[in-house]
């Protein structure tokens, strides 16, 4: 049972990555990126394409990457985002919701006629001998996933609570009005949100890839795991997410080993079904109050 | 004047449906043969296969694989003066991978041109399952790269009159899996099956053949959109499996191999037919592929020597070689183009009925087959007849890098 559950926190973290991004771009525009899924596969094969293909050293390619998910993101918000806010005050519609579908479906798109739709291995630059912890056996690059997915959420949680930029994020998360008027640029906001998210994706992607390769299709699937982990731990919380990541991860992970594959999927409908009717507005969410 | 505008009015209708009749009284392909379906126009000079398939989509390398399989076979029938002295050509109908998309563009082909004298259905089941009833309808003669999840057995022939695969059922390559097994003294193995129709069809045959020879056995199934299997994996290891059969594709063959690997579980493994569908040295390490085998046909395995295979290679050469898949695709592509040809000799006709019958004959002997030997078929069955030389074509084949088509075994 250890070694199905240690699996489950290995999926866990991914979706609580994804999860992770979705929060960075949802709490300063209210809206849902469904693209992150895609932006991290596309990190994947980036990465393939600097280790296995070009040779480049580790610590080049993370900054190459990071760089490039930041414009990508950026480019994001600029081309799903932007032009569906002109003239409009409020934004998080259901038509935020559509373009970026349509972005995630765009760019996998891309992925298949730049690399093939065949999945690629990404190499890991770093430690390959399994460990043995507890009875469990680990592979360096799910140890460095799963600890990465909880400094990313920690660190993510604390700039939002503590700095002035991420205090100005919740103010517009609030109030986007109120926010305006006391001087903060949210249309800036926005866009700088996106991009953080982007490069998170392209930072995540060196963990990522070596454990799921690169496979173009494989966005839709991640982008959804990575929803139900944020809707378990509430939009707003990145802690909230982490822990619905791998919650989610592991009550998957226990389903298909003691169940059969057929209970996988229904296994995670189930703990968001679940979650849903308790706690509406997730582990770590606020339920918002409403004046009537 | 009124009487004559309208009489006017009248006759441009009337001449359009003149001009239809005498047009479908002068073809086979008019209003009335429509009617029984399409019949390839006959005394053109040429003899046109149609191919549907993915050319750009998820499955392009599959795909165009089979396409230039069907061009080099056809390069050497034209060579030695074709089909029945037609000129055989090629045409590519792209269905981008998708089932619905396939059926789309074959009936689109199909009132946009004329007849084909054959058609390729499809390259993967659930294209071809969406294909056979429309080519089927229209009495088109087809071969497809395999059977549409078993629509193509015996007694299926009453719905799929004229319709063939050169791809033998699923009972013999597990039997061939299960006589290793035996062979090598297991006592239990390990089946992990990946949710897909391929795994799953060939599971009853397994099962069976593993009972039949006092095999026990030990079922996990993996999701079609797992990325991590370990669980499975880690279930057969409990279970004391002494063996691994994997029947898995693509990404989940890495999962697998990364699983088996991070376990620690240094049983061997034997991959069914479509273990190798991607290069598996692709998805997983050398060390990953240790002691993993998979079977599939001699033609795939460079430590085999074909006959007419040579002739296969310098003619596939012209269009890049075989690329990212086994050279069985190809040969079984070849196989069935040199089937139609043999058929059409024996019937001396290409019409879809004559065809079916000389198939039907029992044996449409060829010199210049590939894959297997000979292909058997008959009036109920257009799968090839279980023979020994279908059994004779298939053989184990240890992992390793496949270059142009073939394995290159770590263990030569």
């Amino acid at each position: 049972m250890a070694q199905t559950i240690w699996s489950g926190l290995t999926m866990g973290a991914i979706f609580a990555l994804i999860a992770s991004g979705f929060t960075v771009s949802l709490i300063p525009t209210g809206v849902f990126n469904f693209a992150q899924g895609a932006l991290v596969v596309g990190g994947t094969f980036l990465t393939y394409q600097w280790l296995a293909k070009a040779g480049m050293p580790v610590i080049p390619a993370v900054a190459v990457n990071v760089v490039i998910g930041v414009v990508a993101g950026a480019l994001c918000e600029l081309i799903t985002v932007r032009p569906l806010r002109l003239g409009r005050a409020v934004g998080g519609g259901p038509s935020e919701l559509v373009t970026t579908v349509g972005m995630a479906t765009a760019l996998v798109g891309v992925y298949g006629l730049a690399w093939g739709y065949d999945p690629l291995r990404v190499p890991f630059h770093g430690p390959t001998e399994v460990v043995t912890i507890l009875g469990v056996r680990m592979e360096p690059v799910e140890i460095l996933l799963v600890l990465g997915a909880v400094a990313i959420a920690f660190a993510l949680h604390a700039w939002f609570k503590y700095t002035r930029l991420g205090h100005a994020c919740r103010a517009v998360a609030e109030d986007r009005d109120a926010a305006t008027l006391r001087g903060v640029n949210v249309n800036l906001l926005s866009i700088g949100a996106f991009a953080a998210a982007g490069g998170l994706a392209g930072l995540a992607a060196f963990a990522v890839g070596p454990v799921t390769l690169a496979i173009p299709t494989l966005a839709h699937t991640l982008a959804l795991g990575g929803f139900v982990a944020l809707a378990v731990g509430g939009e707003q919380s990145f802690v909230g997410g982490l822990i619905g990541g791998f919650g989610t991860g592991i009550v998957s992970a226990l389903a298909t080993r003691y169940i059969g594959a057929d209970a996988t999927n229904i296994s995670v409908l189930a703990v968001l079904l679940i979650s849903l009717t308790v706690r509406p507005a997730g582990l770590g969410g606020v339920a918002a109050v409403r004046s009537v | 004047m009124k009487i004559t505008r309208l009489a006017a009015l009248l006759a441009v209708p009337a001449a359009c449906f003149a001009a239809a009749g005498c047009g479908s009284s002068g073809t086979e392909g008019g209003a009335s043969a429509s009617a029984q379906g399409n019949k390839p126009a006959k005394g053109d000079g040429t003899f046109t296969v149609a191919f549907v398939g993915d050319r750009s989509g998820p499955l392009k390398t599959l795909g165009t694989n089979v396409y230039n399989g069907l061009q080099a076979a056809a390069d050497y029938l034209n060579e030695n003066g074709g089909i029945n002295g037609e000129k055989v050509k090629i045409e590519s109908v792209n269905d981008n991978g998708d089932a619905s998309t396939s059926v789309q563009v074959l009936l689109k082909y199909l009132t946009t041109h004329k007849a084909p004298d054959m058609v390729w259905s499809g390259i993967e089941s659930n294209s071809t399952s969406a294909l056979l009833p429309v080519i089927s309808k229209r009495g088109l003669f087809s071969y497809s790269y395999q059977d549409g999840g078993g629509l193509l057995g015996e007694g299926t022939t009453g719905k799929y009159p004229h319709q063939f695969t050169t791809f033998p059922p699923s009972a013999v390559p597990v039997g061939v899996v299960a006589d290793h097994f035996k062979k090598m003294g297991y006592k239990k193995v390990g089946i992990a099956e990946e949710s897909i129709s391929i795994a799953q069809g060939e599971r009853p045959y397994m099962l069976k053949a593993l009972d039949e020879r006092g095999i026990k056995h030990e079922l996990v199934q993996m999701p079609a959109t797992a990325t991590d299997v370990t669980p499975q994996i880690d279930k057969l290891k409990s279970a004391g499996a002494d063996v691994l059969y994997y029947n898995g594709v693509a990404a989940n063959v890495g999962y697998g191999m990364a699983a088996r690997a991070k376990l620690g579980w240094k049983v061997p493994v034997v991959g069914g037919m479509a273990f190798a569908a991607v290069d598996p040295t692709s998805l997983a390490s050398k060390k990953a592929l240790d002691d993993v085998k998979f079977v599939n046909f001699k033609v795939t395995d460079s430590a085999e020597d074909r006959p007419n295979l040579d002739i296969v290679e310098q003619h596939i050469a012209k269009y890049g070689g075989v690329n990212g898949v086994g050279m069985n695709v190809v040969t079984l592509t070849w196989d069935a183009m040199m089937a139609t040809a043999a058929a059409a000799q024996q019937a001396k006709a290409t019409t879809p009925d004559a065809l079916t019958k000389a198939l039907e004959s029992g044996s449409t002997p060829s010199e210049k087959y590939a894959t297997i030997s000979e292909y058997s078929y008959t009036s109920t069955n257009h799968e090839p007849k279980i023979t020994d030389a279908v059994h004779d074509a298939y053989t184990i084949i240890g992992a390793g890098p496949i270059v142009h088509g073939r394995v290159n075994s770590f263990e030569k």
